[in-house]
């Protein structure tokens, strides 16, 4: 049955369905495009490093999700969707991440036939041998020029600094050349079919086509299947407080020292604050402290750093914030950027105006139909369902409540990364 | 979508409602015959106007002054269209009708004290913050060595576009960037802004009243000088040889560039035939060197193509292992060779028009695009969307093998990773 979501003050309504298999589907029908965008996506990334099933331990390959993602979106090997998708003129991609990895399609013809098209690459997939010894050399060579990226380079470095056992985000996305060497056919099929089950997935139709029509497609589609859950348990070390290594510092072929910091901030428990309410919390503390507005980031400036910039993660137990910039004074960057850090101030007035403004990126999501179905798979990846009422949530913080998620941040746990110039 | 044009005595604002946007964008562009030096001069300038201003001395402050404006962004481009230069500023406020009607004048007050009441003092910009900036952006200009392709397209385009604009990039001209001053920036700005051809454009579900009244205040000061534009188009590249070009860096994989450029197109040839023939040779996802080079050989992970229109050329991009230099070079030639081969374009040639069209109806959701095409439309007398739709239509595979018949190959560039070799 098709559920309606109103997205009041906003003027926009979504459509949710979910299939007696357990897939779910998100509708967002608009004239405001002439093309439509697709994606189907499982939640599996490169964060699964060991599961358990049947009471058997597998161990995953770094780069597995990744190498998956390359197997199964192949239009190329299969002459048929080829130039099935030629003749539509659609565009296929795919990509993956930590926690999730997405199939799309962006088209402007016969939606009902790009439907099939990308429901068959992802729920039809062909892993055969031959085309998983090429794909070796292919990531290999993406191998390479990920880690020719900078931003990689130091992104991949500080997590591993920070962390001790807790794997889910020290594996490269890409894994290694070592690791995706040992791939074979008989294993990717294997996780593929412990993970692209229809409880862990889900589907997204945004853009110029007719509710009623591709709802009653999906269903035909799915109609004689049941649902394929798998009894498997996603294994994680537990994480030790302390960080990996505190301070580290590499030589590359550099213009400038490339500083980046990453507090690991215990996650607290703080009683009438939900997970989503404190992520929100969080997002503001992190624009008003070392965001445009900020005064760290004026000074910054004045110190002669470039590239200064911030964001955060979460795993089970931790929420960290990297800090990086670029410059040659990097102790004073650090020292800056611990005063901040240590001593957090926000007025009322900024309090609001930050609400304002993630007021009017939420409106502003609907505006283009990629915005839409980002943002339903991220609400589906972080909280397992869309979020109907982010405005209302967004209103009902307060700033009590704020002031009461200051006080329970831990920045106590750092670790510093340098690349210095060779 | 209705347009609508407003001629006024020295000027046209284009006025394009639509309800298709939340928001309400308002940019005026301002137009020159190019010139090197405008490069370093606007980059600078666009972060003096947009970063502080005579009431806003630090860019917090502005920030925090269009968050009240519920995220009102002011922005400014800086572009080359062939002989052209263009810059531009503009704002995007949330339409007044979901948030508060006296936005209008609030959202171009902002504007106003921003673009016109510039950070100056004696006729300079203020010394403490043009010295963060400048200092800021020759850091980040430098910083292109630390990105691998970007430093590769650089070096690139100072061979292949050997004296034309395209070979100018603020890496090429930091010297000329290192040599301006508070007053010589200040100079460039009195003329850049208040002496050139400009051109207004507004899109969204604005009420045309209060746009009208509130550009008024703005264009009151301004003097729309009607310069002579010379023709868009350049010249073709002149080089008799082919320029190989091999330089060294300590990184992991190699970045290749091949550039060919072509001879005596026709119009048609130019504007619509050449966009066909890159689809198919190198931007789609089943290309002709995408499936052979890759898919087919191995060779790299990523390989696309891109056009120059004004500069009638296409340039194949690569990221290999330096072993694999020979032999991706030799790939991507037969791979052009494919391109007078009607049965392989036969194969690609719906799709390339598929994708066009879905392109083309990209436009109608991107206020940029839609701006740019409003410009382009002053300039240089373009024709409308779903026209240009009809002509891309009209292309034949012949055309795509006549268009092959005019390429020549003129520089490869190869900035070689001394680490892959180890590999």
């Amino acid at each position: 049955m098709i559920k309606k979501i109103n997205y009041k003050n906003i003027g926009e309504v979504m459509y949710e369905e979910t299939l007696p298999n357990g897939f779910k589907i998100i509708y967002y029908p608009t004239k405001k495009s002439k093309n439509f965008y697709i994606s189907i996506s499982t939640l599996f990334g490169a964060n699964v490093n060991k599961y358990k099933k049947n009471n058997k331990i597998i161990e995953v390959i770094p780069g597995t999700a990744h190498f998956l993602e390359h197997r199964i979106m192949d239009f190329t090997k299969n002459k048929k969707a080829m130039d099935l998708i030629n003749g539509l003129g659609s565009m296929p991609n795919a990509y993956t991440m930590y926690d999730i990895t997405n199939y799309n399609l962006f088209g402007s013809v016969d939606i009902l036939k790009n439907i099939k098209l990308l429901l068959d690459c992802v729920f039809k997939a062909k892993i055969l041998e031959k085309d998983v010894k090429k794909e070796v050399g292919i990531i290999s060579e993406e191998i390479d020029m990920e880690n020719d990226n900078l931003s990689y380079k130091i992104m991949s470095n500080i997590f591993k600094n920070a962390f001790v056992k807790d794997k889910s985000i020290t594996t490269p996305i890409l894994g290694t050349k070592e690791s995706i060497s040992r791939i074979t056919s008989k294993y990717l099929i294997d996780i593929y079919n412990d993970f692209y089950t229809y409880d862990k997935m889900h589907m997204v139709v945004t853009g110029d086509f007719q509710l009623e029509e591709v709802s009653e497609y999906i269903n035909s589609y799915f109609k004689n299947t049941k649902s394929n859950k798998k009894n498997i348990k996603v294994i994680n070390e537990k994480e030790p407080k302390e960080v990996n290594i505190p301070y580290k510092e590499l030589r590359e072929d550099v213009t400038k020292t490339r500083t980046s910091i990453l507090y690991k901030i215990p996650i607290p428990k703080i009683k009438g604050i939900s997970p989503k309410k404190f992520d929100n919390y969080c997002n503001i503390i992190l624009k008003c402290v070392l965001g445009s507005t900020s005064i760290v980031s004026e000074k910054i400036k004045e110190k002669n750093f470039t590239k200064f910039g911030s964001y955060a993660i979460k795993t089970k137990d931790y929420y960290m914030v990297e800090i990086h910039a670029s410059g040659d004074n990097e102790d004073e960057f650090i020292e800056l950027i611990n005063q901040s850090i240590n001593n957090i101030k926000i007025t009322l007035k900024q309090f609001q105006s930050k609400i304002n403004s993630m007021i009017s990126m939420l409106i502003l999501n609907f505006e283009d139909i990629y915005e839409v179905e980002n943002m339903v798979t991220n609400q589906i990846k972080m909280d397992g369902k869309i979020i109907k009422n982010a405005k209302k949530d967004l209103e009902s913080l307060t700033y009590n409540e704020l002031k009461r998620v200051i006080k329970s941040l831990d920045f106590k746990e750092k670790t510093i990364l340098k690349i210095k110039v060779d | 979508m209705e347009y609508k044009q407003i001629k006024k005595e020295n000027y046209n604002i284009n006025l394009i409602k639509t309800d298709r946007f939340k928001t309400i964008s308002v940019v005026f562009t301002f137009v020159r015959p190019f010139k090197k030096e405008y490069i370093p001069l606007s980059s600078l300038l666009n972060t003096m106007l947009v970063k502080t201003s005579k009431k806003y001395k630090q860019s917090r402050n502005i920030v925090t002054e269009l968050e009240k404006l519920y995220n009102m962004d002011v922005f400014s481009k800086l572009s080359i269209l062939g002989n052209i230069f263009t810059l531009e500023y503009g704002i995007e406020f949330i339409n007044p009708k979901f948030t508060d009607h006296e936005m209008y004048d609030k959202s171009f007050s902002m504007f106003k004290e921003l673009i016109f009441n510039p950070n100056v003092d004696d006729n300079k910009f203020s010394s403490k913050e043009f010295q963060i900036y400048k200092n800021n952006q020759i850091m980040n200009i430098e910083s292109v060595k630390d990105n691998s392709t970007m430093f590769a397209e650089v070096n690139y385009n100072k061979i292949m576009f050997k004296k034309l604009p395209y070979e100018n990039t603020p890496f090429s001209l930091l010297k000329l960037f290192k040599e301006i001053d508070e007053k010589s920036l200040y100079k460039f700005y009195k003329d850049i802004i208040f002496d050139s051809k400009f051109i207004v454009t507004v899109v969204g579900d604005f009420e045309e009243e209060l746009i009208l009244k509130n550009i008024n205040k703005i264009t009151k000061y301004l003097s729309n000088k009607n310069y002579e534009l010379s023709e868009l188009n350049l010249n073709e590249i002149e080089t008799n040889k082919v320029n190989e070009v091999v330089e060294q860096k300590k990184l992991n994989q190699s970045t290749l560039l091949v550039g060919y450029k072509f001879y005596n197109l026709t119009d048609f040839e130019r504007n619509y035939v050449l966009q066909i023939y890159n689809l198919i040779l190198g931007t789609m996802n089943n290309s002709i060197l995408f499936v052979n080079v890759r898919e087919k050989k191995s060779l790299c992970y990523s390989i696309s193509s891109y056009i120059h229109k004004y500069v009638p050329s296409i340039t194949i991009e690569a990221g290999i292992n330096s072993n694999n230099y020979d032999k991706t070079i030799k790939e991507i030639k037969s791979c052009v060779k494919l391109m007078k081969n009607k049965d392989e374009i036969n194969k690609l040639f719906t799709n390339a028009l598929n994708t066009i069209n879905l392109t083309l109806n990209d436009y109608y959701e991107d206020v940029n695009k839609i701006v740019n095409h409003y410009v382009m439309k002053e300039i240089n007398n373009i024709v409308g969307i779903e026209e240009m739709r009809e002509n891309y239509n009209k292309v034949t595979v012949e055309d795509i093998v006549n268009l092959n018949k005019k390429i020549e190959l003129n520089t490869i560039y190869f900035l070689e990773g001394t680490n892959d070799k180890k590999n």
